[in-house]
């Protein structure tokens, strides 16, 4: 939570951002500044702390010559993420049979910075309860959902936050927010105050 | 005055009561349960878990979850037990300065007291919350074989936890009490104790407000978990017979494959079928699996069948130890919540050929009974309840390797005795006290309490110096030993302090360092 006026909130929202988008282009040094500055101000925000952390995990050495890879697969990406559709774009990319590029990695990257706030904005600060909706239990096994998603939904219990979910499912943080909400957007979950 | 709490810590799972208008009463956890699982786990995040949080990731995360450090507690890193302990836990026990395991997740080192204070604080916040009140008193419950250390390692795990244990106390025996079997004239008592990971029997002698431990039995390494891992072991076999996919090194798959043995096993206590249903367990190329299997009770007696038929012979071993014979058995006692089980409760009742005592729930009996003993404590017409006695002899090493004996085993505690010794060359100076404990007759098959040296004796041919030598053990079951040279009133004494006992600073360094948890702990 932020002390203090709207105008710190803005420059809070506008470091991270920016972070994101540098972070996008591969310009992991700079985006890592921005988001310090970010938590200079707002110390213990979570969203920065996030950002930090995922890309800390995800960082790689990058160089090597450019190479002509696969650009349509990429501009395709860049299509249905100017389409709203980033979850659809990041599957075509990580899926591609080709080898990986700078330019793929680096809009991979952009990617799921971009749902990562997506995702945070849709589930909030975690502290809800997330509780089954009613009905969904019935129909489950026609869905098509990966074992991770089985697995978060086996510890759903009513009682657990989704902080709580996310910190003991083990998952990779990115994946396990994405979990929730793909089963959120597909009416399996919801949340709500204790 | 603030309320003095009951806590049961057990291996697997611990639970804490309180007396209320003159009932003892298990107090819930946030969630609604009665029990809260002995775990705890730090993950990839950093965050700390503890009780059922923990347990959910206990196989996911197994490296960085620790469970069941009771087993561990009080031990020496070379002790047998501790060395099985190291071959079947996930996480890694080393050990440590002390000679004591100590256990590493999350990149930190813990004692075992530290991990004992860890629960015991979840325990005490469990309570604080619903009595919404500070509690700073506890008494705590100890198997009836736990030696000196390991019962001054349980009172450094309350101080962690920011208690003051006023009372250590046997699980039988707060078993006993708990079933209000504290009543005039005489009667053996057999208590089963099957809990989540060890069992124990007891055959206990009461008679008129003293509680003998006649002997004990049991092994530590058998519980309701290994009845979960026979259910969890015969779904992946018809898992990979019926759908050709091996889950064996699925941690995911495995951990709700845990979660849904335990509870089907519980849910069979009571019903003759139940389904077990695991959606999207798995997937491959033609994608998800689901695992649906019915469990009858029928299946799950064939699957344990062994496992209890062992528990009976540690019973019958128990009984020879005791001098006694099942039908001298006055009334039995089930604890531990595997003992609910139709199987367990069948068994025992054609053993002892009566029918276990009813009415308080098995897995939170020890902890009523320590909430009765607690309240009994502020009572000050009735601090003492019931009488416990030292389970092991204690005495000193002696010239020649011998093993001299001033506390007899199964005396009555408190207890304070002496004994004079003297010298054995002409001129010693100084004599060097071994504490031990054991029933053996030579000090090198004991355990070594402690050790100190009385010096400054006078020039004398042997047999001449007198030294008393006086034992004190409190209602704990915590010896304090002194010397005294009869002839210069020189005196010197320890509190007998053993392996993996910790100072005062070490004491309060851990607890500033869980205090900085203490807020991810109430999250």
């Amino acid at each position: 939570m932020l002390d203090g006026s709207n105008s710190k909130e803005k420059k809070v929202s506008t470091l991270l951002q920016q972070g994101l988008e540098l972070y996008g282009t591969g310009d992991v040094a700079r985006a890592f500044l921005l988001w310090s500055e970010a938590l200079e101000i707002d110390p213990g925000n979570e969203e920065a702390l996030d950002y930090m952390r995922d890309a800390d995990r995800r960082t790689k050495p990058r160089g090597g010559s450019p190479e002509a890879g696969t650009p349509s697969i990429v501009d395709d990406a860049r299509r249905l993420l100017r389409s709203e559709n980033g979850e659809a774009a990041l599957e075509l990319l990580t899926n591609a049979p080709a080898e990986a590029t700078l330019e793929c990695e680096a809009m991979i990257e952009l990617l799921r910075a971009n749902l990562f706030q997506r995702y945070r904005l849709e589930l909030g600060d975690l502290s809800q309860v997330a509780r089954l909706v009613d009905g969904a239990a019935s129909d489950l096994h026609s869905r098509n959902l990966p074992p991770s998603a089985g697995f978060l939904l086996s510890m759903i219990d009513g009682m657990t936050a989704l902080g709580d979910l996310v910190s003991v499912s083990g998952m990779d943080r990115f994946e396990a927010l994405r979990s929730l909400s793909r089963m959120h957007q597909a009416g399996i979950i919801s949340w709500g105050d204790a | 005055m603030s309320r003095v709490i009951g806590i049961d810590l057990g291996t697997t799972n611990s639970c804490v009561a309180v007396m209320e208008n003159g009932q003892p009463t298990v107090i819930p956890n946030s969630g609604g349960y009665k029990t809260t699982p002995s775990m705890f786990g730090i993950t990839q995040d950093g965050k700390r878990l503890v009780g059922h949080l923990a347990k959910r990731q206990a196989i996911t995360n197994a490296r960085n979850t620790v469970a069941a450090a009771k087993r561990l507690i009080g031990r020496r890193f070379d002790d047998p037990e501790v060395q099985k302990s190291i071959d079947l836990s996930p996480y890694e026990i080393v050990r440590g300065p002390n000679g004591d395991p100590r256990i590493k997740a999350g990149g930190k080192t813990f004692t075992c007291p530290e991990i004992s204070g860890i629960i015991l604080r979840e325990m005490k916040r469990v309570a604080e919350e619903y009595l919404s009140e500070t509690v700073q008193e506890a008494v705590i419950t100890v198997p009836a074989y736990f030696n000196d250390s390991q019962r001054q390692c349980t009172k450094d795990a309350g101080k962690i936890a920011g208690l003051e244990v006023l009372r250590i106390i046997n699980e039988p025996t707060a078993a006993a009490l708990a079933y209000g079997m504290n009543r005039p004239g005489e009667e053996k008592i057999a208590v089963y104790d099957l809990g989540g990971g060890t069992f124990d029997i007891s055959i206990l002698d009461m008679s008129d407000g003293v509680v003998e431990v006649l002997a004990t039995s049991g092994n530590t390494f058998l519980g309701g978990e290994d009845f979960d891992r026979r259910i969890v072991q015969h779904l992946v076999e018809w898992f990979e017979e019926s759908e050709g996919m091996d889950l064996r090194s699925d941690t995911m798959a495995l951990q709700r494959l845990k979660d849904a043995a335990e509870k089907a096993k519980c849910d069979l206590s009571m019903r003759d079928v139940v389904e077990i249903n695991l959606p999207f367990i798995a997937s491959d190329s033609e994608g998800p699996r689901h695992l649906k299997f019915e469990l009858t009770r029928e299946n799950l007696e064939s699957l344990v069948h062994d496992v209890v038929e062992g528990t009976l012979k540690s019973v019958e071993q128990c009984c020879v130890d005791a001098g006694v014979q099942a039908s001298d058995i006055d009334q039995v006692v089930l604890v531990g919540g595997q003992s609910r089980m139709p199987l367990v409760q069948r068994r025992v009742t054609e053993y002892f050929g009566k029918r276990p005592h009813r009415g308080v729930n098995p897995d939170e009996v020890v902890g009523l009974g320590a909430a009765v003993q607690a309240a009994a404590l502020l009572d000050s017409k009735n601090d003492m309840l019931l009488l416990d006695v030292t389970p092991l002899s204690l005495g000193i090493g002696t010239y020649g390797g011998h093993f001299a004996r001033l506390i007899e085993r199964n005396t009555t505690v408190p207890v304070s005795k002496g004994h004079v010794f003297t010298t054995t060359r002409d001129d010693q100076s100084a004599v060097k006290i071994c504490v031990l404990q054991g029933e053996s007759d030579l000090a090198a098959e004991n355990d070594l309490l402690g050790e100190f040296v009385l010096s400054g004796i006078r020039p004398a041919p042997k047999g001449e110096p007198e030294v008393e030598v006086s034992f004190d053990i409190d209602a704990n079951g915590i010896v304090s030993v002194s010397a005294r040279d009869l002839a210069t009133d020189k005196e010197q004494s320890i509190t007998v302090s053993s392996t993996g006992t910790l100072s005062d600073v070490e004491i309060d360094e851990i607890i500033e360092e869980h205090d900085l948890y203490e807020v991810q702990l109430r999250d």
